[in-house]
């Protein structure tokens, strides 16, 4: 059983009379890439601040590798690395200078730092711009320079928080790109809303909404935990109107959309619905071109749970 | 043990933005116009006013070391304030302080490193200017000591780092550079105001802005200069301790 990178039990964070995180509590496999989902305001950014020993919490515990972590305590800081939704850097530092400046807070030897830098700047692709001031820089390539300096200590956890919300489609590719290549090296730990993003790299994930675990649990186990799925079929001749009146009234029947040689059927009960229509199939010799259970998507889920119903 | 790449940063920034170079140029300025200016006032003042006959004393290094005092007191110190009043409000408006946190930087390091470098500008500035104004003040006056100039340089130098300390604290508890280097400057009118009374004068971190002057002319006693230079001491102790204290608490 893999062992526990991040563990958080009953954090609550409470401002003024604002309960932005209540009572949540999740575990973060070590090696995993584990996203963090939830809609705007949900406490996402809170309780990664509280990760980072950023904010204090009002309540609850977090843990890393067994560790509890305190508010103002610095130890573990070389486990993790983090990534904050808008990085700020020092403006009138290169990419390469910056890096340096970030190892050497860790007090990295400088023959160490020299080639893990090198090796950071390639993977993130700035090779080239290596020496320009990070003032000059676009924000993807400040968000793949915070995906460097995050890395910079060789972290066994990296925390990002919305990492590529501020981007255009090509940048989020590249930094997503990014992400996918640290599986297995290190376990990731970060926070999104961008979906379809979270659901390619993703093997777990959370969503919170108000500051509250809706559903935690691997990517695959969630997507089987909904019986909701669509099924597409077309025809080879003109049955689909027999189709339609022989299902219609069928329980698992949510919706039914016919046109022309071609049926779209949203069920509540796949194992019911494929077995009624795989025998009015054989007893009626029906030719098919076409059969498909599409698989729900994480946004499917994702709209249900925050929406509240399944 | 304080966390010297941080420290290093700090200079650093201070160097490769323009911060130094104005400081330096404007305290070296200063440095340079205080003997000039006592030694051609009188000058300058008749060529004004030709209608008039003006009668004034003769021009002495203590008038240069007044208009020293006053300039370093006065403009110099509060460019440097708000200099420093950005150092860590700017840090948190732009999220650059997260990145340092987050990594091995404690609280402490990160303050410490703030008000050590603020220190060791301060200081440079200062003896640069010094050098400048006594090499001028030679120069024009052939003289440039007096009794009382040793106690002078180091409340001078306390009563800047009390400042200093004090555009920290407000840099720590404001929100955005603007409202913290506000915040600054009425820390120095406030602390200035309190000078008005002769009697709490000694008593006051700030008291040297006037010590000084009384010091030059002899009208201080020694008493009196320990007393504002403990004052002072005390001035930067407390305000740093709570402006750490506040920090270590503070949430980002």
């Amino acid at each position: 059983m893999a062992k526990t990178a991040v563990k958080i039990s009953n954090l609550t964070k409470v401002f003024d009379d604002l309960v932005a995180v209540d009572k949540l509590s999740l575990s973060v496999p070590e090696g995993a890439i584990y996203g963090f989902l939830g809609p705007n305001g949900a406490g996402k950014t809170t309780t990664l601040k509280m990760v980072v020993g950023m904010t204090e919490p009002t309540s609850g515990e977090i843990e890393v590798y067994g560790n509890k972590l305190t508010f103002g305590s610095h130890k573990f800081r070389e486990d993790i690395g983090f990534l904050p939704d808008v990085p700020g850097f020092y403006d009138w530092m290169t990419a390469k200078e910056y890096l340096k400046f970030a190892g050497s807070l860790y007090n990295i030897p400088n023959t160490v730092l020299k080639d893990r830098i090198r090796d950071l700047l390639q993977t993130v692709g700035l090779t080239k711009s290596q020496n320009k001031k990070v003032g000059g820089f676009s924000r993807g390539m400040k968000q793949r320079l915070g995906i460097a300096q995050a890395l910079i200590n060789n972290p066994k956890i990296v925390i990002l928080d919305e990492p590529v919300s501020a981007l255009d489609p090509i940048g989020r590719k590249e930094v997503m790109d990014i992400i996918a290549s640290l599986a297995g090296k290190v376990t990731v730990f970060f926070s999104s809303h961008i979906l379809a993003d979270v659901e390619r790299v993703c093997d777990h994930v959370i969503i919170i909404k108000d500051g509250r675990n809706m559903l935690e649990d691997s990517v695959e186990n969630i997507r089987n935990l909904s019986k909701s799925r669509e099924m597409e079929m077309e025809f080879e001749n003109d049955e689909a109107k027999s189709f339609q009146d022989s299902i219609k009234n069928s329980g698992w029947v949510e919706k039914l959309d016919i046109e022309g040689k071609k049926a779209k059927i949203k069920v509540n009960d796949l194992d019911n619905a494929r077995v009624e229509i795989n025998k009015w199939i054989c007893q009626n010799n029906i030719m098919l071109k076409k059969y498909i259970v599409a698989e729900p998507t994480l946004e499917d889920i994702f709209i249900k749970v925050v929406n509240g119903n399944d | 043990m304080i966390n010297k790449a941080f420290l290093r940063k700090e200079l650093m920034e201070y160097l490769k933005t323009s911060k130094f170079i104005i400081l330096i140029i404007l305290f070296a300025f200063f440095a340079i116009l205080s003997p000039v200016l006592a030694k051609y006032i009188n000058e300058l003042l008749k060529l004004l006013s030709t209608d008039l006959a003006i009668v004034l004393p003769e021009p002495t290094y203590v008038d240069a070391w007044l208009q020293f005092y006053k300039n370093m007191t006065s403009l110099c110190l509060i460019v440097f304030m708000i200099i420093v009043t950005g150092t860590v409000a700017q840090e948190k408006n732009k999220g650059s302080i997260m990145l340092v946190l987050t990594k091995k930087v404690s609280r402490f390091d990160f303050i410490f490193s703030k008000f050590l470098a603020g220190i060791i500008i301060y200081t440079i500035v200062l003896i640069v200017s010094l050098l400048l104004s006594i090499a001028y003040t030679y120069l024009l006056f052939d003289q440039f000591a007096y009794d009382g100039l040793i106690i002078s340089l180091v409340l001078l130098w306390l009563m800047g780092i009390f400042y200093m300390t004090l555009a920290l604290f407000t840099s720590v508890i404001a929100k955005t550079p603007t409202i913290a280097a506000l915040l600054g400057f009425v820390g120095y009118a406030l602390f200035n105001l309190l000078n008005i009374a002769n009697s709490i004068q000694k008593f006051n971190p700030a008291g040297a802005s006037s010590l000084l002057n009384q010091i030059l002319v002899g009208a201080s006693t020694n008493t009196d200069n320990i007393i504002c230079l403990i004052a002072t001491s005390l001035g930067i102790v407390v305000v740093y301790t709570i402006t750490y204290m506040i920090f270590r608490k503070q949430e980002i």
